[in-house]
């Protein structure tokens, strides 16, 4: 059955820059005085020089293990350091590539579009072109009309332009990521 | 002299209590020291990390910051591009709806005359000639009005990357530390030179 302590264990260990804390110095003291006081006692007159022996043997114990501790810690820092390098260069690998997808696709959007726009402009010339022919004297009834059907067909394209040049630009604003500015560089 | 014999025993004790108390007490002093040289450790070691982590984070958000503005004023520079085609179109075709309408003056006129003199063939193809001026305009206004409302579209599209570009640009400014401000600084530059080079300061 899992306790409560658990999921506190779990996430301290995926903590990149935690540092595990020591065991403090009180628990340190009940359990050499629990140990050794009530029997050493037992052994006066020599229970003074017995206890204070056994508690210099105690912090000679305790020395020991904060120097291994402290070695623990410092590999632990060192490892956490890494980890932050190595997570940040990935990070920044990712940048990369997106910007680089991002500069083709709109590299391609913007060819697209220079497509549309010539074509665009084009199009509008041929329709004040064709309007202009139907307007000339010395024509046919019947061709005026065909000139008139050529300008409406024309202009008609005009619009479809602009929605085709909307889609793109759709695509483009759609292809922006997301603002994911992280809370410590909100909070300033 | 047996009496010596406690009071020696007694001597020699009080000197050993004396000696292991003195290596407790220095194993004890020993013992705090290096407990605060572990403490200040885990505590400069913590302060380094998180050091470490803004640094690394706020060095991430710069570049995320610096290609999303990229991005941001890329395609603001495209939708200008899709205002300026919809209004070079939205300005043509008004030009044909206004030579349509002096075409449309002239076969009135044209129009009067010939009932004045009563020709029948030129009075019919005059009329002919006016609803077939009168269908293309009605035409061009329809499209006109279709480009008059992607022209209002593609104006607000600009009219909002404009601003996400400008806020993204202050934001980087304000909050990336000192290569914000130098990346901003270096920003407006090129755009000064740009404009005096354009001619237009």
């Amino acid at each position: 059955m899992p306790t409560e302590q658990e999921p506190k264990k779990k996430s301290r260990e995926a903590s990149v820059g935690r540092i595990d804390s020591v065991e403090p110095t009180r628990d340190f003291h009940r359990s050499t005085g629990d140990k050794w006081i009530p029997i050493l006692k037992a052994f006066n007159p020599l229970g003074a020089i017995a206890d204070a022996y056994a508690k210099t043997l105690a912090y000679k114990i305790e020395t020991k293990r904060l120097d291994v501790e402290l070695a623990r810690i410092n590999k632990q820092a060192n490892i956490a350091h890494d980890v932050i390098d190595k997570t940040f260069r990935l990070k920044m690998e990712e940048l990369e590539h997106r910007r680089i997808a991002l500069i083709g696709f709109y590299q391609t959007v913007n060819a697209e579009l220079q497509r549309l726009h010539i074509e665009r402009v084009k199009v509008l010339e041929m329709a004040q072109l064709a309007q202009q022919k139907a307007f000339e004297a010395g024509l046919s009834l019947e061709e005026r009309q065909m000139f008139k059907e050529m300008s409406i067909e024309m202009t008609r394209e005009l619009p479809h332009f602009g929605d085709k040049s909307n889609e793109s630009l759709q695509k483009l604003v759609q292809a922006l990521p997301p603002v994911e500015i992280s809370p410590r560089l909100l909070e300033g | 002299m047996w009496w010596l014999i406690p009071i020696g025993i007694g001597v020699g004790l009080k000197l050993l209590y004396d000696a292991v108390s003195e290596a407790e007490y220095e194993a004890r002093e020993r013992w705090e020291s290096k407990r605060e040289d572990v403490e200040k450790s885990i505590e400069d070691h913590r302060r380094n990390i998180e050091k470490h982590i803004q640094k690394a984070q706020r060095s991430y958000d710069f570049h995320f910051l610096v290609d999303l503005h990229y991005s941001s004023s890329q395609v603001a520079n495209l939708a200008y591009q899709l205002l300026d085609d919809a209004r070079k179109s939205f300005s043509g075709m008004s030009k044909m709806l206004k030579k349509s309408k002096e075409q449309r003056s002239a076969l009135q006129q044209e129009l009067e005359d010939a009932r004045r003199i009563k020709d029948r063939n030129r009075i019919h193809e005059t009329i002919e000639q006016l609803k077939m001026v009168n269908e293309l305009r009605k035409s061009i206004f329809e499209d006109r009005d279709r480009v008059k409302e992607q022209k209002a579209q593609f104006l607000s599209e600009v009219q909002r990357l404009n601003n996400q570009t400008r806020e993204l640009k202050e934001f980087i400014r304000d909050r990336c530390d000192d290569g914000g401000q130098e990346w901003y600084d270096r920003l407006e530059a090129r755009k000064r030179s740009r404009r005096i080079s354009e001619g237009k300061r």
